[in-house]
């Protein structure tokens, strides 16, 4: 066995049509058992170790449901710098899936220098905000080093126009319309482009099509009480939300983009929407940082609500991490760990019958290696990064 | 939520492009693809097929200790 886990998803092909969509799980949800009867600080510096893909956003809800739970009220620019090195991991994430598996989708030479190079984004942008020493503990120093922060934008903007726009990030973001975005699609020459034409010209941009259920916005103490119940493990390894299934993906989050839009009305919730979906997710992310970061300097940060923290020894973190929304519950006992909980987005979006399994079971199935190739493609358009084994019977 | 397991890397292709890593007895290939600089006898975190980022043996010993006392062991 696969000491990460994986998922299986099962195809069952009957003539031209998928019957059924079975998905299992073998992923180590409950890990987090461990951090039982541990201080606060020690858990601190565990999760990271333990839960190293997405390593930051995975920190950063942590330290929120930590602080939350023992009273600790929020830092607002705090916060913000530590949402700011969250989407510098998104930014890389979808540069390393869209520069290794979409040129591979398109039979394109990986470009590994550039790719191994993204791989010192984060500790540069985690050294222009804090120091190394406290980054995600429950009071960090903020050292702001803009002119360090800037060289991390710059390079994820230039990465993402030389290799993936052929433009400005900006200028693609701004696409409000298909026709413009038809002719970028005519006239570029990257393995994005390519893929992407390639899809249309296939006739393959609306497969896979099961709709989208976005995730809504959840109430902090409705989830601590539904994380509080006996059955809590079985919500997590499957969670649903008022009796629906949801979906929390680049998709939910762009979702009001007019681009996009246009696009759900050509082409439903199906392939090219959902790959759009993430290069937009990507070419916003520059201008987004910038704006951050000159509010951070200038000192312009509403202070805002305070969090929640009620120090009643209960708290809760939220992050829209590259994948979807990551769920951390902490609960306390005289200061010490006595429940951690980790609702992970995968669940929600691998639900047996959530998103994946609705779009899988709307593919053709007339041949099975186009059936595989599909598969693969969508699968990787929701979430690339999961581990996941797919037998076709 | 994703896991990635620290292996020792035994051995590196002609063209640097792949290892092969040792996780517990077992030998595995996976790509080096997104990290930079990687020699045999690093510690990489590999994560679907690929090395994450290198770590030190200190690190790494002290990752499979967590690992192993969550009871998921390579």
């Amino acid at each position: 066995m696969n000491v990460e886990g994986e998922l299986h998803i099962k195809l069952y092909r009957r003539q031209a049509r998928i019957e059924k969509v079975a998905i299992s799980s073998t992923r180590p949800l409950q890990l987090t058992h461990l951090f039982e009867g541990k201080s606060v600080k020690e858990l601190l510096s565990m999760l990271p170790m333990l839960y190293s893909v997405c390593a930051t956003a995975q920190a950063s809800a942590a330290a929120q449901a930590c602080r939350q739970a023992m009273g600790i009220h929020g830092n607002a620019r705090i916060e913000l710098a530590e949402s700011m090195l969250v989407t510098v991991e998104t930014a890389r994430e979808h540069l390393w899936r869209i520069l290794i598996d979409w040129s591979n989708f398109v039979e394109k030479a990986v470009d590994r220098a550039l790719v191994a190079s993204l791989s010192n984004l984060l500790p540069m942008a985690k050294h222009a905000c804090f120091n190394d020493s406290d980054l995600f503990t429950l009071q960090p120093r903020l050292v702001v080093d803009q002119e360090r922060f800037s060289t991390v934008i710059e390079q994820i903007a230039k990465t993402a126009a030389d290799s993936v726009f052929a433009l400005a990030p900006a200028d693609w973001y701004a696409y409000a319309d298909i026709e413009d975005f038809d002719v970028w699609l005519e006239q570029t020459a990257t393995p994005t482009s390519t893929l992407l034409r390639r899809i249309r010209d296939e006739q393959s941009a609306r497969l896979a099509d099961g709709g989208s259920y976005p995730l809504p916005p959840i109430d902090p103490q409705a989830i601590c009480q539904r994380l509080s119940e006996e059955d809590a493990d079985q919500f997590i390894a499957a969670p649903e939300w008022k009796g629906a299934v949801f979906e929390t993906t680049p998709m939910t989050r762009m979702a009001p983009h007019p681009l996009l839009r246009q696009l759900t009305k050509l082409y439903g919730f199906g392939l090219m929407t959902r790959l759009v979906a993430r290069l937009l997710e990507l070419a916003s992310i520059p201008a987004r940082l910038n704006g951050q970061m000159q509010a951070l300097i200038e000192d312009r940060i509403d202070g805002g609500a305070p969090m929640a923290g009620s120090g009643a020894d209960e708290g809760l973190g939220q992050v829209e991490a590259a994948r979807g929304r990551l769920i951390h519950r902490a609960v306390l006992d005289k200061g010490m760990i006595s429940g951690y909980q980790i609702v992970a987005p995968t669940e929600w979006n691998f639900h047996p019958r959530g998103v994946v399994a609705r779009g899988l079971l709307s593919l053709p199935a007339r041949e099975i290696d186009t059936l595989k190739r599909h598969a693969d493609l969508f699968i990787n358009a929701v979430d690339p990064c999961v581990g996941y084994r797919l037998e076709i019977v | 939520m994703c896991l990635a397991i620290p292996a020792k890397v035994v051995a590196i292709d002609e063209l640097g492009e792949n290892a092969t890593v040792m996780l517990g007895e077992v030998k595995k290939e996976v790509s080096l693809a997104l990290v930079d600089d990687v020699s045999v006898d690093d510690f990489v975190l590999i994560h679907v097929g690929y090395a994450l980022n290198k770590v030190s043996e200190e690190e790494a010993e002290k990752t499979l200790r967590l690992f192993a006392q969550a009871g998921v062991t390579p």
